[in-house]
Parts: C-alpha cells; structure tokens; sequence
C-alpha cells in the first residue's frame, strides 16, 4: 500500500485542473482520506472519483468552498 | 481655562478612566440606574478628554470616543460630580487607540493594499522587523525593497503616510501561473523605530515555538477584519491554485485548511494573520480564503525563507 503523501501526489495529478476542482489534500477526517475542494457549481456525481480511490485504498472527503482567492483587501479604485 | 470646564475635564477622567475600582462600587451603589448606564457607556468608549473651543469660540468639553456616543450620556455622567449640562460638548470617534504595533492589527502597502500584521520577528543580527504577507507588503511582487513605505492601519482603514511604520525591507516572489509551486508567500518591514513593535499577538498574548499544522486540537487567529476565531485544520499539504488581487493565480502547495469553529474562520483583510494552536504555538500564516474557510502557509519554511525568527 502506497504511503498517502503518494497518493495525494496521484490525487493532485489526477482531479486538480478538472472543472470544479479548486484544491486536493490530505483530509482530517482519521483514515487514509484525500480532501478534494470543489467550487459551488460542482456536481453531485462522486462515480468517477470513487472509482480513482478504490485502486488506491483510500477515500475521499469532499469540501464545497468557492473560488480561493487570497485574503487581502485591494485598494480602492479612484 | 474656565472653572467649569476644569472641573469637567476632570470628573470625566476620573469617571471613565480611573483606576479606583472599589470607589467606582461605592459611588454606583448611590445612583440611579439611569447614571449608572451613562457611566457605563463612557467607561466603554471614552479614551481621552481636552479643552477646546467651539466655532463661535465657546469653551467646550472635548471627548474622544471609540464608538459614537450621545453628549447627553456625557452630561448624565457630570450630573454624578454635580456639574451642572450647560456645558457645550462635542464627540470625537477615534477609535481604539492604537501604539505599537502588534501581530493581528491592520497593515498594508503605501499604494493600498491592506491585510493583517503577522507578528514581530528578528534576524540573527537581533534586527526587529514586522512579518506580513508578501501579496500585502510586498504589494504582490511590485514592491521595491528598501523603498517602499508601510503603513499601519494599512490605507483602507485610514492609514495615511502619518501613520508609516517603516519601509517593505524584503519578500518572497510569488511564481505566477499553475506551473511553479509557491509554498510562502511573506514579507518584512523594516521599522523606522524597534519601540514601535510589539511582540505577541493583540489578544492573546505571547507566541511560543513553531509547530506543524496538526488535526489535534483547534487553532485559532486575530485577524484584522474578523478579529478573533477559532478553528480546525481540515486538511493539509493542499495543493490550491489561489486567485491574486491582480486576477492572476499562482499555485500554493504545502498548505493547510481551518474551518471555522462557529462560524467563517477568516475573510478578505486577514492576510497575514499568524494562526496558532491553543497553547499560542505559531502554526502557520494565512493568505487566502475560499467561503469563509482559511488557507494557510506553514509557519517553518516561511521564516526560513526570510531568514528571521520569532521575538
């Protein structure tokens, strides 16, 4: 069984740049689960990424979290 | 100054900014519920008291306030020493006054960039510096080194060059694009006078060593906009293309993510904020956000990147 560092590797490679997916980690929930961030519009369908954590041992864990963008306030248009 | 207004001045010092609790007890027990709320709300929002006089030069009784107040509630508080409400007053809201800088308060670039003051770090020289975020000081790798002027408040809430803390001294470039992984994204400000920091973060005090995000226990922050929050770690060494105020994205890698506790843990204005676990071991810095949740770097690499340590 692969170490799960590997596996988020394999998991970056796999959904990140597909439509609705904004970010993959390492999830908290105990177990060798993957976090995968979808945007608002994500579809419910979980088939395809199922089928990715089986051949893997692992599961997926799913974050419905919008667009990230980063924490600033920009400075006023004049 | 006249009579009336001295003895003004001073009864509103003592009422609101005295240090004598148990006299303040005995003197609430002899009034009315009504003088008891007016002091009250002047011991909330007064900070401070002056003589001045109004446009048509008469004397009046100048008070400054955190939050906006009824002169009213001022005069209710005098009719405590006697003084008679014939005295003309006018509110000034300042605000919290603010003196040294501290980790969790406003900061941002000269051209308007605003987030929030990671905390106080130090060289191997023993040179203090200000650790914020590299999209806010360094202006998202438009600033100039050794140039550039930092303000704290940052210009969104008010900063002016009358309140510059000290120059951008140095940052981490941020790779744009999805090809190069960034995993900090920092800056240091170099202040005009060491005195002018603080260590710690305002609130909750002292930070100690540096810990890896964990999912044990939860974290928490003082942001600038949404003040104090606690949270958990949802998930770590996430790989996130974050989205920069320029419309550009660069991709983050070795990241972590906090959900609030009772609500959003952080929102646009916290940048910077130094996220630390309950013991007040620095954990990492937060740069993003996505629906409340907080995106954070990890607190180890980003002070070796620049080089310093915590104070």
């Amino acid at each position: 069984m692969i170490d799960i560092n590997e596996v988020r590797q394999k998991a970056q490679e796999f959904f990140l740049g597909r439509d609705h997916v904004v970010a993959v980690g390492i999830s908290s929930i105990p177990g060798r689960r993957i976090a995968i961030f979808l945007d608002q519009d994500a579809p419910k369908t979980k088939h395809e990424t199922e089928n990715w954590a089986m051949q893997y041992s692992t599961k997926i864990d799913f974050f419905v979290v919008g667009r990230p963008v980063v924490a600033v306030i920009p400075p006023r248009k004049k | 100054m006249e009579p009336d207004l001295q003895r003004a001045k001073k009864a509103i010092l003592e009422l609101a900014l005295g240090r004598r609790p148990s006299r303040m007890r005995r003197l609430r027990r002899q009034l009315s519920a009504e003088q008891n709320l007016a002091l009250t709300l002047i011991q909330e929002s007064v900070v401070g008291v002056a003589e001045s006089r109004s446009k048509s030069d008469h004397p009046q009784l100048q008070i400054f306030s955190r939050n906006k107040i009824d002169p009213s509630t001022i005069q209710r508080a005098l009719e405590v020493r006697n003084i008679d409400g014939g005295l003309q007053i006018s509110i000034i809201v300042c605000g919290t006054p603010v003196t040294a800088a501290r980790g969790g308060d406003s900061v941002g670039h000269f051209t308007g960039p605003t987030g929030t003051i990671t905390c106080a770090v130090r060289d191997e020289s023993g040179r203090a510096y200000l650790l914020g975020a590299g999209h806010v000081l360094g202006a998202a790798n438009r600033g100039k080194r050794g140039e550039d002027v930092i303000l704290h408040p940052g210009p969104v809430d008010g900063g002016t060059v009358q309140n510059r803390v000290g120059i951008l001294h140095d940052y981490t470039r941020i790779a744009f694009g999805l090809q190069i992984e960034n995993d900090v994204d920092a800056a240091l400000c170099l202040p005009d006078n060491a005195a002018d920091l603080d260590t710690g973060l305002r609130h909750l005090g002292d930070v100690g060593q540096i810990v890896e995000p964990s999912f044990e226990g939860p974290v928490q922050k003082v942001g600038r906009v949404t003040g104090h929050t606690t949270g958990n770690v949802a998930a770590v060494n996430v790989t996130v293309p974050l989205e920069y105020a320029t419309g550009l994205p660069a991709l983050l890698s070795g990241a972590f993510w906090v959900v609030g506790k009772d609500g959003p843990f952080a929102a646009q204005g916290d940048s910077g904020a130094l996220i630390v676990d309950i013991k007040n071991r620095a954990v990492g810095m937060l740069v993003g956000v996505a629906n409340g949740m907080g995106i954070a770097t990890k607190m180890a690499p980003t002070l070796e990147r620049l080089g310093v340590n915590l104070m």
